[in-house]
């Protein structure tokens, strides 16, 4: 799951993005506002991580900008404030500009990783498992069962699997696969998104996922799959 | 006199007790002036009428022969009616001469200095003197003292005082009683008046009443009079600047507050780093101790953006609320609470606005977090009464609920210091606070706003 941490406190920002990618999260960064119009426009996110007082554009504005839909990759992603300033009007104001949750400063890792948690299972009717035909995945322990079998996945293995079994049947570029794989930094030349593709179709079967030529992949449904046939 | 006016603390008194008292100056002033005037022209009058008639008697009195006689014919006709008020008597070395009116009474006759009388033989002397008369209480008596024929004269001519005296005492009641119902009705116009001037002020009493009771207010220096405009626009500039004031200190406070949490938020994560996992007890005491800097931030630095003793305008309740509600519905998304409502569409909260939501956001998160799925909301004139149906409190919890900071139970999130904030937000507002077991299950906590 691909986080965006807007925050502009460095040593903060080390300590967070260390804990969250122990928690098997990948981690953007922006750490200011310009910044994160730049990446918000770019990249995709299961959630951002807000904070509200931020050096050249100040949170707020951002999140209004969000669900504005001025960034269109990001405008139902779930949004969580964190901010120094948790008045009970501000927190008010923040949620009813569409921040999904709100958590005040200071806080400790493990509150922010159980709002985190929180708001992705929100994304899954509030349920740790994503299941979609035959294939369950935990998001959790983060394996893949697929009918009666069950795999330990790797961390990249699991990064794919979650964006296809939360997105069936959406066609995804080899791009955008990339992108929401690897943080703000990978190497757009990789081929690593046919070698994990191809890991799942191993343990989903080969008709799980779709290649489209000249368009990229998709993870069919029961539905689509029977179509195929 | 600065004592004098001390004594009166109104100024419509001051103003109407000075104008009362000059009035009575000057009436009486007038009314002694119009009186001696009145006097004086009629006792003129009649002396100079007296003249005229002893120069007439003096005329008709003539010397043959050694003799002296008075021509009566000569004389007007009123001398001649018995007790007519007009008498004379004329003195002669020889013989006196009494008008037939005086019946032979004995008229005072007053001496007249003979040594000054005879160094100035021509000039004629005067005086004038009242005396008793032959039926009337007082008579006016002219006396004149003359040579005729080289001989000394007197005529004393009288004329009855009591029908101008009586007309003199009834100008002076018809006067007196114009006089008191002038001052009477100047009095109550006087009144009137200063109440229908300072009846303008009356807005600004009562709008300076709703400022002492916390309310917002706005004066307009225009719908005042023109001698107190500069005093209203004093007080306004006076109340935007404290209110200016309070807003810089809110934001220092804020600033202050923000800048001293990001340092120990980061201190937060450091203790939850692996390095310091091989000391537990170090960990455990920095954590206390970060816990202590946090309470004391949050506590102190929040009760002071408290803006209890700023002017505030009263919020409608229901407002606060519809805002807060889709707050805790996204909050609490998970366990798809249900807010049971009791509120008066024009209730009104008397609290500054952002007070009003940490106040009603803390005790509806608290009713929130331990809710099973019930939250009772009531508030009408001025009682605020929040349930919730989830466990509940002992009567030990109940009791430590007022304690600074008691958390009854650490596992949920939250650092215990939303209902010490609750408990300086209603002390500032001189409101009550209490704790009692809801029939629904859970907490059900008062507030009861005095009604400032």
């Amino acid at each position: 799951m691909k986080l965006l941490l807007i925050e502009d406190e460095a040593l903060l920002v080390e300590t967070i993005q260390a804990r969250l990618t122990e928690q098997h999260y990948l981690v953007d960064v922006a750490c200011d506002g310009d910044d994160a119009t730049y990446v918000l426009q770019e990249f995709s996110y299961d959630l951002i991580l807000l904070d509200l007082g931020l050096p050249k554009r100040p949170g707020l504005v951002i999140l209004e900008a969000i669900r504005q839909g001025d960034f269109p990759l990001n405008t139902q992603t779930p949004i969580l404030i964190l901010t120094a300033r948790n008045s009970w009007q501000e927190r008010v104001e923040g949620l009813k500009k569409g921040a999904d949750d709100y958590l005040g400063k200071p806080f400790q890792c493990e509150e922010l990783l159980a709002r985190i948690e929180a708001l992705l299972r929100r994304k899954h009717a509030g349920s740790n498992v994503i299941k979609i035909a035959n294939c369950e995945l935990n998001l959790e322990t983060k394996q893949l069962k697929v009918s009666d079998d069950m795999y330990d996945l790797t961390r990249t293995e699991f990064r794919l699997a979650y964006v296809f079994l939360s997105n069936p049947n959406k066609v995804f570029s080899k791009e955008a696969l990339l992108a929401r794989m690897s943080d703000q930094y990978y190497d757009r030349e990789s081929n690593v998104i046919e070698v994990y593709v191809r890991k799942l179709r191993k343990m989903m079967g080969k008709q799980a996922i779709e290649t489209l030529r000249g368009l990229g992949y998709r993870f069919c449904s029961e539905k689509k799959r029977g179509e195929g046939n | 006199m600065k004592h004098f006016f001390a004594r009166y603390h109104s100024l419509e008194k001051q103003i109407f007790s000075s104008l009362v008292l000059a009035l009575l100056i000057v009436f009486s002033a007038f009314w002694w002036f119009l009186q001696s005037a009145m006097h004086t022209i009629t006792e003129d009058y009649l002396l100079t009428r007296l003249s005229h008639d002893a120069d007439n008697i003096e005329r008709n009195l003539t010397y043959e022969s050694g003799e002296w006689s008075l021509n009566l014919d000569g004389i007007s006709g009123i001398y001649s009616s018995l007790y007519s008020g007009h008498y004379f008597v004329v003195v002669t070395p020889k013989k006196r001469f009494y008008s037939p009116s005086l019946d032979k009474y004995p008229l005072y006759a007053k001496r007249l200095d003979v040594q000054s009388f005879s160094l100035d033989i021509e000039a004629k002397k005067t005086v004038h003197y009242e005396a008793p008369g032959p039926i009337e209480e007082l008579v006016l008596i002219y006396r004149v003292e003359l040579k005729k024929q080289g001989q000394p004269i007197q005529i004393y001519v009288a004329e009855d005082l009591s029908l101008i005296q009586n007309m003199i005492i009834k100008f002076d009641v018809f006067f007196s009683v114009l006089t008191l119902l002038t001052l009477i009705s100047l009095y109550f116009l006087l009144r009137w008046l200063l109440q229908r001037t300072f009846w303008q002020l009356r807005p600004l009493e009562s709008t300076l009443r709703d400022f002492q009771l916390g309310h917002k207010i706005n004066l307009t220096p225009e719908s005042y009079p023109l001698e107190v405009r500069s005093l209203i626009e004093g007080l306004n500039l006076a109340l935007a600047q404290s209110s200016l004031q309070f807003e810089k200190s809110r934001q220092l406070n804020g600033n202050l507050s923000h800048s001293l949490k990001t340092p120990l938020n980061l201190i937060f994560q450091l203790i939850d780093s692996p390095e310091l996992k091989d000391c537990p007890k170090l960990k455990a005491q920095l954590k206390t101790q970060s816990n202590a800097i946090l309470n004391l931030i949050e506590r102190e630095l929040k009760m002071d953006r408290i803006a209890s003793h700023q002017s505030i305008i009263a919020i409608p309740f229901i407002s606060l609320w519809q805002d807060l509600q889709p707050t805790f519905e996204q909050l609490y998304r998970d366990k798809n609470i249900q807010f049971i409502t009791d509120i008066s569409e024009c209730d009104l909260l008397n609290m500054e606005k952002e007070d009003a939501f940490e106040l009603l956001g803390n005790l509806i998160d608290n009713a929130c977090k331990w809710c099973d799925g019930q939250v009772y909301i009531y508030f009408k004139d001025n009682l605020l009464i929040i349930e919730d149906n989830g466990i509940g409190a002992t009567k030990i919890q109940l009791k430590h609920l007022e304690e600074r900071g008691y958390r009854t139970d650490e596992s949920k999130p939250g650092h215990g210091i939303g209902l010490s904030i609750v408990k300086g937000i209603v002390a500032a507002y001189q409101a009550t606070l209490s704790f009692s077991g809801s029939q629904h299950g859970g907490l059900k906590v008062i507030v009861h706003f005095s009604g400032r």
